[in-house]
C-alpha cells in the first residue's frame, strides 16, 4: 500500500490485492446484547483497519483491537478456550490418523515391493525358461 | 436503530460501521457469516384486506433479539466482499428470508433486492434513464455478430465494448477487426454491448433517499476511470455541483428504479450544459462503493445515508 495514500486514509485499486492478502477478519461475536455486539464490532473494525494500515500505526490499532477483544464477556473467552481445546484435540487426532495412515502405507508399500520383487523373480525365471526352450 | 448486514471485512461495510461507531449511532450489525448460523430472522406478514399489512418480526440471536419495530432502516452489503463460506441449505434459506425482509420492510432500505434487479440488464436500465430525461449512448447489445459489423462501422471511431449485465468488466475500446479476430470460427461469441464512445468528463453521482445528490468529477485520460492503475492513467476525483435540472433527473431516475442509494455514471458534455438531455448516462450502480468517492472528495455520503436510514418511521 503506498505510504502517501495510507497516510491520507485513502485506498486505491492498487491496494486491493494487498488487502485481500492481509486476510479476512472473523465475524464479531454476537454476545448477549446489542451493546456487547457493538463492542465486538469495534474490536473487529480495529483489527480490520490495522490490517489495512490506515488508522494510526498497525501496532497501535492492533493493541486497541486486543484491548477491546479482552473486554468481551467471560463466556466468549470460555468459548474461545473450548474452541482452541477442540481444535487442538482435532489436530492431534488428525496427526494420529496421518501417522497411522503413513505407517499403513509404508507397510503396504513394503508388502507390495515384496510382491513385485517376487513377481519380478518369477517373470525373470519365466523368460529364462523361454530362452532355454528357444535355444 | 439501523440494521446493517454484510461481511465486516468488506470495505464499504466496515467504512459505514466505522461512521456509525464514530457518530455514536444506534445500530444492529449482522455479519453475513452469522446469517443462518447464529442469526435468524423471524418474519410475520398477514396480507389481506382486513389484516395489518405491516411486516412484524425480529432479528434473533442465540440469547437475545431485536424487534423489527425498533429498526428504522436497513443497509445491506450481503453478497459483497468475496467471503469464503460454507453455504448450507439453512444459510441459503436464511438469505432468502433476508431478501424477503428487505423487500417487505416498511422503512427505507438501501437497497431492496427487487430494486437491484435492473442492474442485471443494462438495456433495461436505459429505458428508465431515457424516461428520467437523460440520454444514453448509441448501443447494440446481443450475440448476433452479423449485426455488430454494420453497427461498429457506423460509429465515429472504434466502438467501446463492455458487459451487458452486472458482471464487472474493464471497459475497452477496440477496433472491429480486432474484435472479429478474437472470436473463433464456428463458435458464437458471448453477448456484449457495443457503444459509441462519448466525449466529455466522467461524473459520478450518488443519490441518497431520492433527495440528496452528491456529485464528483473523475478526471482521467483512462477510458474506464474505475481502474486507473490497470490503464496507467491517474484519476483525480473532486466534488462538483450539478445543474439543478440534471440533479432532478438523477433524483427521478433513482426513484424510478426504487433505489434508496444509487451510483449514477454520467458524462458531462464538453463545455457543460444545464439540459439533462445533453448528459449521457452510462449506467446506474445499484450497490455503489461510495467509500472511494467519499474518501477522495470529502462528500458526506455515509452521513447522509445514516441520517436517511435513521429517519423516524411514519406509523
Amino acid at each position: 500500500m503506498s505510504k502517501h495514500n495510507t497516510e491520507a486514509g485513502l485506498i486505491t485499486s492498487r491496494d486491493l490485492p494487498k488487502l485481500a492478502e492481509a486476510g479476512q477478519v472473523a465475524a464479531p461475536e454476537v454476545g448477549h446484547s446489542a451493546q456487547e455486539l457493538r463492542q465486538a464490532v469495534q474490536a473487529a473494525l480495529a483489527e480490520q483497519w490495522s490490517l489495512m494500515g490506515i488508522l494510526d500505526t498497525g501496532k497501535k490499532a492492533a493493541d486497541l483491537g486486543k484491548k477491546a477483544a479482552d473486554a468481551l464477556t467471560d463466556k466468549a473467552k470460555k468459548d474461545e478456550d473450548k474452541a482452541i481445546h477442540d481444535e487442538g484435540k482435532a489436530r492431534d487426532e488428525a496427526h494420529k490418523k496421518m501417522n497411522d495412515d503413513k505407517a499403513k502405507n509404508a507397510e503396504d508399500r513394503k508388502k507390495h515391493g515384496k510382491e513385485a520383487a517376487s513377481l519380478g523373480v518369477a517373470a525373470g525365471a519365466f523368460s529364462d525358461a523361454l530362452r532355454d526352450l528357444r535355444a | 436503530m439501523i440494521l446493517l448486514m454484510g461481511p465486516i471485512d468488506e470495505l464499504v461495510t466496515s467504512f459505514f460501521l466505522a461512521h456509525l461507531t464514530d457518530t455514536k449511532s444506534e445500530y444492529l450489525f449482522v455479519d453475513q457469516r452469522h446469517l443462518g448460523t447464529q442469526v435468524r430472522l423471524e418474519l410475520d406478514l398477514a396480507p389481506g384486506p382486513h389484516a395489518s399489512r405491516r411486516l412484524r418480526g425480529a432479528v434473533c440471536f442465540p440469547t437475545w433479539r431485536v424487534d423489527l419495530e425498533d429498526i428504522s432502516g436497513i443497509f445491506s452489503r450481503l453478497g459483497t466482499g468475496g467471503v469464503r463460506e460454507h453455504v448450507t441449505p439453512e444459510v441459503r434459506a436464511e438469505r432468502a428470508h433476508a431478501n424477503a425482509l428487505m423487500d417487505l420492510f416498511h422503512g427505507p432500505v438501501a437497497n431492496r433486492p427487487t430494486a437491484m434487479v435492473s442492474n442485471n440488464s443494462k438495456p433495461c436500465q436505459y429505458a428508465a434513464i431515457l424516461a428520467a430525461g437523460l440520454s444514453v449512448p448509441d448501443t447494440l447489445a446481443g450475440g448476433d455478430w452479423r449485426l455488430w459489423e454494420p453497427f461498429a462501422r457506423g460509429l465515429t471511431g472504434d466502438p467501446v465494448i463492455k458487459s451487458v449485465s452486472d458482471e464487472r468488466s474493464l471497459v475497452k475500446q477496440v477496433s472491429w477487426d480486432d474484435t472479429r479476430a478474437a472470436f473463433l470460427p464456428g463458435r458464437p461469441p458471448p453477448p456484449h454491448q457495443f457503444q459509441q464512445r462519448i466525449s466529455g468528463t466522467n461524473v459520478r453521482v450518488h443519490v441518497v433517499g431520492g433527495r440528496e445528490v452528491f456529485a464528483c468529477r473523475a478526471e482521467s485520460q483512462a477510458l474506464d476511470y474505475r481502474h486507473p492503475d490497470m490503464t496507467g492513467h491517474p484519476v483525480h476525483l473532486r466534488a462538483t455541483t450539478l445543474p439543478e435540472p440534471v440533479a432532478d433527473a438523477c433524483r427521478r431516475l433513482s426513484c424510478a428504479l426504487g433505489l434508496h442509494l444509487s451510483g449514477i455514471d454520467l458524462i458531462e458534455p464538453p463545455g457543460g450544459s444545464a439540459d439533462p438531455r445533453d448528459w449521457v448516462c452510462l449506467e446506474v450502480n445499484t450497490c455503489p462503493g461510495f467509500m472511494w468517492f467519499e474518501q477522495h472528495t470529502g462528500l458526506p455520503i455515509a452521513q447522509a445515508l445514516a441520517r436517511s436510514l435513521q429517519a423516524p418511521l411514519a406509523s
